[in-house]
Protein backbone atom coordinates (compact mmCIF):
# COMPACT_ATOMS: atom_id res chain seq x y z
CA UNK A 1 0.00 0.00 0.00
CA UNK A 2 2.75 2.52 0.45
CA UNK A 3 3.44 2.95 -3.21
CA UNK A 4 0.41 4.76 -2.62
CA UNK A 5 1.66 7.52 -0.92
CA UNK A 6 3.76 8.17 -4.01
CA UNK A 7 0.84 9.88 -5.26
CA UNK A 8 -0.07 12.03 -2.08
CA UNK A 9 1.18 15.18 -3.07
CA UNK A 10 -0.34 15.36 -6.11
CA UNK A 11 -3.46 14.55 -4.51
CA UNK A 12 -2.89 16.90 -1.29
CA UNK A 13 -2.23 20.05 -4.23
CA UNK A 14 -5.51 18.80 -5.83
CA UNK A 15 -7.60 18.86 -2.50
CA UNK A 16 -5.67 22.23 -1.45
CA UNK A 17 -6.63 23.73 -5.32
CA UNK A 18 -10.67 22.95 -4.90
CA UNK A 19 -11.11 23.79 -1.15
CA UNK A 20 -9.29 26.88 -1.26
CA UNK A 21 -11.79 27.65 -4.58
CA UNK A 22 -14.71 26.93 -2.61
CA UNK A 23 -13.44 28.54 -0.05
CA UNK A 24 -13.47 31.81 -1.95
CA UNK A 25 -16.65 31.72 -3.15
CA UNK A 26 -18.29 32.09 -0.02
CA UNK A 27 -16.37 35.29 0.03
CA UNK A 28 -17.02 36.48 -3.59
CA UNK A 29 -20.42 35.74 -2.19
CA UNK A 30 -20.34 37.93 0.78
CA UNK A 31 -18.16 41.08 -1.10
CA UNK A 32 -18.34 40.68 -4.70
CA UNK A 33 -21.97 39.58 -4.81
CA UNK A 34 -21.61 36.39 -7.07
CA UNK A 35 -23.82 33.38 -7.07
CA UNK A 36 -26.78 35.11 -5.44
CA UNK A 37 -25.40 37.45 -3.32
CA UNK A 38 -26.79 37.90 -0.08
CA UNK A 39 -29.73 39.24 0.83
CA UNK A 40 -29.04 42.13 2.74
CA UNK A 41 -26.27 44.88 2.99
CA UNK A 42 -23.71 42.31 5.70
CA UNK A 43 -22.74 43.76 9.18
CA UNK A 44 -18.85 44.93 9.31
CA UNK A 45 -17.71 41.56 11.21
CA UNK A 46 -19.14 39.82 7.96
CA UNK A 47 -17.27 42.07 5.51
CA UNK A 48 -14.20 40.84 7.60
CA UNK A 49 -15.29 37.34 7.52
CA UNK A 50 -15.65 37.82 3.54
CA UNK A 51 -12.32 39.41 2.73
CA UNK A 52 -10.95 36.36 5.05
CA UNK A 53 -12.36 33.92 2.84
CA UNK A 54 -11.63 35.34 -0.55
CA UNK A 55 -8.42 36.32 -0.21
CA UNK A 56 -7.34 33.43 2.03
CA UNK A 57 -9.23 30.50 0.06
CA UNK A 58 -7.27 32.11 -3.13
CA UNK A 59 -3.75 31.97 -1.27
CA UNK A 60 -4.59 28.66 -0.12
CA UNK A 61 -5.70 27.36 -3.42
CA UNK A 62 -2.45 28.58 -5.37
CA UNK A 63 -0.33 27.59 -2.45
CA UNK A 64 0.89 31.50 -1.97
CA UNK A 65 1.77 32.37 2.03
CA UNK A 66 -0.31 29.19 2.69
CA UNK A 67 0.38 28.79 5.91
CA UNK A 68 -0.62 32.14 7.39
CA UNK A 69 -3.73 32.17 5.42
CA UNK A 70 -4.50 28.91 6.57
CA UNK A 71 -4.54 29.80 10.04
CA UNK A 72 -6.64 32.88 9.80
CA UNK A 73 -9.52 31.07 7.71
CA UNK A 74 -9.18 28.23 10.19
CA UNK A 75 -9.75 31.19 12.75
CA UNK A 76 -12.24 32.72 10.90
CA UNK A 77 -14.36 29.58 10.56
CA UNK A 78 -13.85 28.70 14.26
CA UNK A 79 -15.59 31.99 15.31
CA UNK A 80 -18.37 31.01 12.20
CA UNK A 81 -19.30 27.84 13.92
CA UNK A 82 -19.73 28.75 17.77
CA UNK A 83 -21.27 32.21 16.65
CA UNK A 84 -23.57 31.54 14.00
CA UNK A 85 -24.07 27.69 14.05
CA UNK A 86 -23.60 26.24 17.31
CA UNK A 87 -26.67 27.82 19.10
CA UNK A 88 -28.94 26.23 16.66
CA UNK A 89 -28.03 22.70 18.16
CA UNK A 90 -25.79 20.09 19.07
CA UNK A 91 -25.01 18.18 15.67
CA UNK A 92 -23.48 19.49 12.63
CA UNK A 93 -25.49 18.08 10.60
CA UNK A 94 -28.68 19.35 12.42
CA UNK A 95 -27.35 23.29 12.49
CA UNK A 96 -26.20 23.60 9.61
CA UNK A 97 -22.32 23.76 10.76
CA UNK A 98 -21.22 20.90 8.81
CA UNK A 99 -19.14 22.71 6.18
CA UNK A 100 -17.49 25.04 8.88
CA UNK A 101 -16.55 22.40 10.68
CA UNK A 102 -15.00 20.86 7.95
CA UNK A 103 -13.04 24.23 6.56
CA UNK A 104 -11.96 24.83 9.91
CA UNK A 105 -10.49 21.39 10.64
CA UNK A 106 -8.73 21.22 6.82
CA UNK A 107 -7.32 24.31 6.87
CA UNK A 108 -5.67 23.42 10.38
CA UNK A 109 -4.02 20.16 8.83
CA UNK A 110 -3.05 22.19 6.26
CA UNK A 111 -1.77 25.36 8.58
CA UNK A 112 0.58 21.91 10.00
CA UNK A 113 1.64 20.15 6.77
CA UNK A 114 2.43 23.13 5.21
CA UNK A 115 1.71 23.91 1.31
CA UNK A 116 3.42 20.43 0.00
CA UNK A 117 5.99 20.43 -2.97
CA UNK A 118 3.32 21.50 -5.54
CA UNK A 119 2.79 25.52 -4.61
CA UNK A 120 4.12 28.67 -5.11
CA UNK A 121 5.78 28.52 -1.76
CA UNK A 122 7.42 25.90 -2.99
CA UNK A 123 8.43 27.34 -5.55
CA UNK A 124 9.67 31.05 -4.18
CA UNK A 125 11.64 29.17 -1.16
CA UNK A 126 12.69 25.82 -2.60
CA UNK A 127 14.16 24.16 0.36
CA UNK A 128 12.38 25.37 3.36
CA UNK A 129 8.74 25.37 2.86
CA UNK A 130 8.88 21.61 1.60
CA UNK A 131 7.10 19.30 3.66
CA UNK A 132 8.48 15.71 4.84
CA UNK B 1 7.90 26.90 10.28
CA UNK B 2 8.97 23.42 9.49
CA UNK B 3 8.90 23.04 13.22
CA UNK B 4 5.25 22.69 12.83
CA UNK B 5 5.13 19.35 10.27
CA UNK B 6 6.42 17.83 13.57
CA UNK B 7 1.98 17.99 14.62
CA UNK B 8 0.72 17.31 11.23
CA UNK B 9 0.19 13.82 11.64
CA UNK B 10 -1.12 14.37 15.34
CA UNK B 11 -3.39 17.23 13.64
CA UNK B 12 -4.16 14.92 10.69
CA UNK B 13 -5.56 11.98 13.13
CA UNK B 14 -7.54 14.85 14.58
CA UNK B 15 -8.99 16.14 10.87
CA UNK B 16 -9.72 12.39 10.44
CA UNK B 17 -11.58 11.30 12.73
CA UNK B 18 -14.04 14.77 12.77
CA UNK B 19 -14.55 14.71 9.18
CA UNK B 20 -15.31 10.93 9.26
CA UNK B 21 -17.63 11.02 12.28
CA UNK B 22 -19.46 13.65 10.62
CA UNK B 23 -19.70 11.53 7.28
CA UNK B 24 -21.18 8.71 9.41
CA UNK B 25 -23.47 11.23 10.29
CA UNK B 26 -25.06 11.20 6.90
CA UNK B 27 -25.00 6.93 7.11
CA UNK B 28 -26.55 7.23 10.83
CA UNK B 29 -29.35 9.52 9.74
CA UNK B 30 -30.42 7.39 6.94
CA UNK B 31 -30.44 3.95 8.72
CA UNK B 32 -30.94 4.84 12.51
CA UNK B 33 -32.37 7.56 12.26
CA UNK B 34 -29.72 9.45 14.34
CA UNK B 35 -28.52 11.99 14.53
CA UNK B 36 -32.22 13.22 14.76
CA UNK B 37 -33.78 14.83 11.66
CA UNK B 38 -32.97 12.69 8.69
CA UNK B 39 -35.61 11.52 5.66
CA UNK B 40 -35.02 7.34 5.84
CA UNK B 41 -33.26 5.40 3.72
CA UNK B 42 -33.31 6.95 -0.03
CA UNK B 43 -35.45 4.56 -2.38
CA UNK B 44 -33.68 1.58 -4.19
CA UNK B 45 -30.85 -0.29 -3.89
CA UNK B 46 -28.12 2.44 -4.59
CA UNK B 47 -29.33 4.87 -1.42
CA UNK B 48 -29.15 1.77 0.95
CA UNK B 49 -25.42 0.89 -0.82
CA UNK B 50 -24.68 4.61 0.13
CA UNK B 51 -26.08 5.06 3.37
CA UNK B 52 -24.35 2.03 4.84
CA UNK B 53 -21.03 3.33 2.79
CA UNK B 54 -21.38 6.59 4.77
CA UNK B 55 -22.50 4.86 7.96
CA UNK B 56 -19.44 2.18 7.58
CA UNK B 57 -17.03 4.00 5.99
CA UNK B 58 -17.54 6.98 8.11
CA UNK B 59 -16.21 4.99 10.80
CA UNK B 60 -13.65 3.40 9.49
CA UNK B 61 -11.62 6.34 8.38
CA UNK B 62 -12.40 8.18 12.04
CA UNK B 63 -10.62 4.98 13.75
CA UNK B 64 -8.51 4.58 11.00
CA UNK B 65 -9.30 0.81 10.40
CA UNK B 66 -8.74 -0.34 6.88
CA UNK B 67 -8.57 3.22 6.23
CA UNK B 68 -7.78 3.26 2.90
CA UNK B 69 -10.35 0.96 1.72
CA UNK B 70 -12.95 2.68 3.61
CA UNK B 71 -11.82 6.18 2.13
CA UNK B 72 -11.61 4.69 -1.34
CA UNK B 73 -15.11 3.00 -1.26
CA UNK B 74 -16.63 6.62 0.56
CA UNK B 75 -14.79 9.27 -2.09
CA UNK B 76 -16.54 6.85 -4.56
CA UNK B 77 -19.78 6.88 -3.30
CA UNK B 78 -19.20 10.78 -2.92
CA UNK B 79 -17.88 11.39 -6.57
CA UNK B 80 -21.06 9.70 -8.02
CA UNK B 81 -23.42 11.48 -5.32
CA UNK B 82 -22.00 15.05 -6.61
CA UNK B 83 -22.30 13.86 -10.52
CA UNK B 84 -26.06 12.04 -9.99
CA UNK B 85 -27.63 14.33 -7.88
CA UNK B 86 -26.22 17.82 -7.43
CA UNK B 87 -24.26 18.36 -10.80
CA UNK B 88 -27.95 18.66 -12.33
CA UNK B 89 -28.84 21.30 -10.05
CA UNK B 90 -26.45 23.68 -11.34
CA UNK B 91 -22.71 24.53 -12.20
CA UNK B 92 -21.09 25.32 -9.49
CA UNK B 93 -20.66 23.71 -6.18
CA UNK B 94 -21.97 26.42 -3.61
CA UNK B 95 -25.07 26.80 -5.85
CA UNK B 96 -26.20 23.25 -6.55
CA UNK B 97 -25.73 22.09 -2.78
CA UNK B 98 -22.60 19.57 -3.29
CA UNK B 99 -20.05 21.60 -1.64
CA UNK B 100 -19.90 18.95 0.82
CA UNK B 101 -20.05 16.18 -1.41
CA UNK B 102 -16.72 17.49 -3.08
CA UNK B 103 -15.48 17.93 0.28
CA UNK B 104 -15.92 14.94 1.33
CA UNK B 105 -14.75 13.43 -1.70
CA UNK B 106 -11.12 15.49 -2.24
CA UNK B 107 -10.73 14.92 1.46
CA UNK B 108 -11.25 10.95 1.30
CA UNK B 109 -9.59 10.75 -1.76
CA UNK B 110 -6.39 12.44 -0.07
CA UNK B 111 -6.60 10.29 2.67
CA UNK B 112 -7.29 7.00 0.19
CA UNK B 113 -3.53 8.13 -0.42
CA UNK B 114 -1.93 9.42 2.37
CA UNK B 115 -2.83 6.51 4.67
CA UNK B 116 -4.39 6.42 7.98
CA UNK B 117 -1.01 8.09 9.90
CA UNK B 118 0.83 7.16 12.91
CA UNK B 119 -2.05 7.80 15.26
CA UNK B 120 -4.88 5.02 13.77
CA UNK B 121 -6.07 1.46 14.54
CA UNK B 122 -4.41 0.43 11.67
CA UNK B 123 -0.53 1.83 12.82
CA UNK B 124 -1.42 -0.54 15.86
CA UNK B 125 -2.14 -3.04 14.47
CA UNK B 126 0.03 -3.40 11.06
CA UNK B 127 2.98 -1.92 12.72
CA UNK B 128 5.38 -2.23 9.98
CA UNK B 129 3.05 -1.52 6.61
CA UNK B 130 0.38 0.42 7.00
CA UNK B 131 1.94 3.66 9.08
CA UNK B 132 2.72 6.39 5.80
CA UNK B 133 6.24 7.24 5.43
CA UNK B 134 6.99 10.65 7.85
Amino acid sequence: MKSLNRFAEPVYCIMRLLVGLMFACWGAKLILGLFGGTPAPPKPILILAGWIELVGGLLIAIGWLTRIAAFLCSGTMAVAYFLVHAPHGFFPIANQGELAVFYCFIFLFIFFYGPGRWSIDELIQGKTSSSP
Amino acid sequence: MNALNRYADLVFCITRLIVGLLYACHGGQKILNFPPGGHGIPPGAMGMIGAWVELAGGFMIAFGFLTRLGAFLAAGEMAVAYFMVHAKMGYFPIQNHGEPAVFYCWFFLFVFFHGAGRFSLDALIFRKTAATAV
